[in-house]
């Protein structure tokens, strides 16, 4: 990657009294490009996108975003800065419809409610969630949440988009049409950093891929570096062999 | 979310209201003390719902709110002897300031929503304690207002325009509450009010919103309290901070429909009805308590068969009458796609 990074992390620790949930971590996300981040439950990913997004306040370390420094930034100034997010556990405004919760974000970036609504059913037609937007959150399934979180952050254009586990709970083609999304907005030039459990969808769409385990990094690289990485092996293969005494 | 009726057949129907109560006094069905006391009521819970029912915080200050504003007032006419648009536009601001900070350094220190409620009251309360303290050692029995027939400012001998003017304020804030919801600021409330987290990541700047719809809030009892002190011509710590003008305030908002346009508006009527009726049933002379035991009994019975409020069961008639069902528009929507 010749061009500088949109985002770059250096030694982002985040610690909930003793346990150390994120320890030390550094990374760049560039411009075009999907970072995958993997790691067992409890790793500290998604506390890793909390600290990024001003959701927590980093106990250490400092980002910057195209070379300015947001550590000290709140979340709302974080989002307007061009860090966008989706929520692991769909967070919607359960009082308001489908398309006004993607609406609220393009209004709080300056858009009007006219053309919110426009961005904010495009985005969802993109989805399939066409038959959705008048809707409350509330009459959506498990996946059709995890989608309007999605929609919610890809609207926004962000410089740098933070996915968390969008994938989970999706059915096979609503996973083919994501899929198809992310890598738009990729190749449009944002850079995406993205947490996954299904490793054989992260190696197919990850351009580069960081490894945590307990808060730390433990690998970084291409997806078939990682994949050969020994303290990754260590880790995923602990997993299993304990995975195999339960069953 | 309500349904998404026309916006200007909202606009009518407020300014439709408007016209019946300012025509009220006129067909001399009721005394005009009744009149004031509904529209200050209306007044108060409409401006309460604001904080409360949009902005998620429960205030219990706005009472204290509107004894500043009684007393800016009354303090600015007899004491100083300025125009009364003075102490109006003084209490104005004392009360917005003072909304202001306490609801930001609430968020500043994240106190949690019914800590807010009482650091809110003990505000209320202290406020009262100061003024009581005041009165005794300076006024003597509260202030005065001279009884004379002024226009230019604001003193009149007919109690009538004094509802005027309430009611004005009434349909102001109702209009102006209908205006800000259906606009781009109702969404931006909305989610500041309902996740903090997902609107602060969306890039909503949830303490300032929900900050400024506090403030907003603070200023209608303000103005409401000057009112009540140009009418009545006579404040007093004891005729302002009225612990019972706080409980119907939220009595009104919450067995009308918080959150809504019209729930506060007609909780006020109804406790009003309902505090007119028993007094004329049970009379003066009620040593038992017996006004407050039926009002409570009756507040009982709305809460518990109409749980969402007044305006619910108000909706509830009107789709009985309505020849189309509510979601006809959706499902239309729906088989086309
Ligand atoms: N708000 C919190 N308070 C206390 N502990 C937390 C909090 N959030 C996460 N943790 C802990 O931090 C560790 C990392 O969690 P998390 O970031 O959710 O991991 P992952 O997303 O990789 O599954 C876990 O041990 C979790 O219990
Ligand atoms: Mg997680």
């Amino acid at each position: 990657m010749p061009e500088a990074p949109v985002f770059v992390a250096e030694n982002v620790s985040k610690r909930f009294g003793g346990l150390i949930a994120v320890d030390k971590v550094s990374l760049e996300a560039h411009a075009g490009e999907i970072l995958g981040i993997m790691g067992q439950n409890g790793a500290g990913k998604t506390s890793l996108f909390n600290t990024f997004a001003g959701i927590y306040v980093a106990d250490g370390g400092r980002m910057t975003l195209n070379d300015v420094d947001v550590t000290a930034l709140p979340a709302w100034r974080r989002s307007i800065a061009g860090i966008a997010r989706t929520f692991q556990i769909p967070q919607p405004i359960w009082s308001l419809s489908v398309c006004e919760n993607v609406q609220v974000g393009l209004i709080a970036h300056g858009k009007s409610k006219a053309e919110s609504a426009e961005i904010a059913e495009e985005t969802l037609v993109g989805l399939g969630l066409q038959a959705k937007l008048k809707s409350d959150p509330g009459d959506l399934t498990p996946g059709q949440l995890r989608l309007l979180e999605f929609a919610r952050a890809a609207s926004l254009r962000p410089k740098l988009l933070l996915l968390d586990e969008v994938f989970a709970g999706l059915s096979l083609p609503e996973q083919q049409s994501t899929a198809d999304v992310v890598r738009k907005l990729r190749d449009s030039g944002i850079a995406i950093i993205w947490i996954e459990h299904n490793v054989r969808l992260m190696m197919e769409l990850a351009d580069r891929i960081v490894a945590m385990d307990h808060g730390h990094k433990i690998g970084a690289g291409t997806p078939l570096e990682v994949a050969r990485n020994p303290d990754v092996i260590r880790v995923y293969l602990g997993r299993q062999a304990a995975d195999g005494k339960k069953s | 979310m309500t349904p998404a009726s026309n916006p200007f057949l909202g606009t009518a129907a407020i300014i439709v209201v408007g016209i019946v109560c300012l025509l009220a006094p006129s067909l001399n069905l009721t005394t005009i003390d009744f009149l004031i006391g509904f529209a200050v009521y209306a007044a108060l819970a409409v401006s309460w719902n604001w904080v409360c029912g949009l902005g998620g915080l429960i205030n219990m200050a706005h009472i204290a709110f509107y004894a500043i504003g009684a007393y800016s007032c009354a303090i600015a006419v007899a004491k100083l002897g300025l125009h009364p648009i003075v102490g109006i536009v003084a209490g104005v601001v004392i009360t917005a300031s003072l909304a202001g900070i306490v609801s930001y350094l609430s968020f500043r220190l994240q106190v949690s929503e019914l800590y807010f409620a009482l650091l809110t009251l003990m505000l209320a309360d202290g406020i009262g304690a100061l003024s009581r303290g005041f009165e005794n050692e300076y006024s003597l029995g509260g202030v005065y207002l001279p009884f004379v027939n002024d226009p230019l400012r604001f003193a009149f001998l007919d109690k009538v325009y004094y509802y005027y003017a309430l009611i004005a304020l009434v349909i102001a804030l109702l209009l102006l509450q209908h205006w800000v919801t259906r606009s781009k600021w109702g969404l931006l409330i909305a989610a500041a009010k309902d996740s903090e987290r997902a609107a602060s990541s969306l890039g909503v700047p949830v303490v300032r919103i929900l900050t400024s719809v506090a403030v907003a809030s603070a200023i209608p009892p303000a103005i409401v309290g000057s009112i009540f002190a140009l009418s009545s011509l006579y404040v007093t710590a004891d005729n302002v901070f009225l612990f019972e003008l706080l409980l119907a305030t939220v009595i009104a908002t919450v067995i009308g429909g918080l959150g809504t346009l019209w729930g506060p508006f007609l909780g006020a009527l109804a406790i009003t009805l309902i505090h007119e009726l028993i007094r004329s049933g049970v009379g003066v002379t009620d040593v038992v308590g017996l006004t407050d035991m039926v009002y409570g009994a009756i507040l009982v019975c709305i809460v518990v068969l109409f749980p969402g409020g007044l305006i619910g069961a108000f909706r509830f008639v009107r789709d009985l009458f309505s020849p189309k069902p509510r979601n006809a528009v959706l499902d239309e929507k729906h088989s086309d796609a």
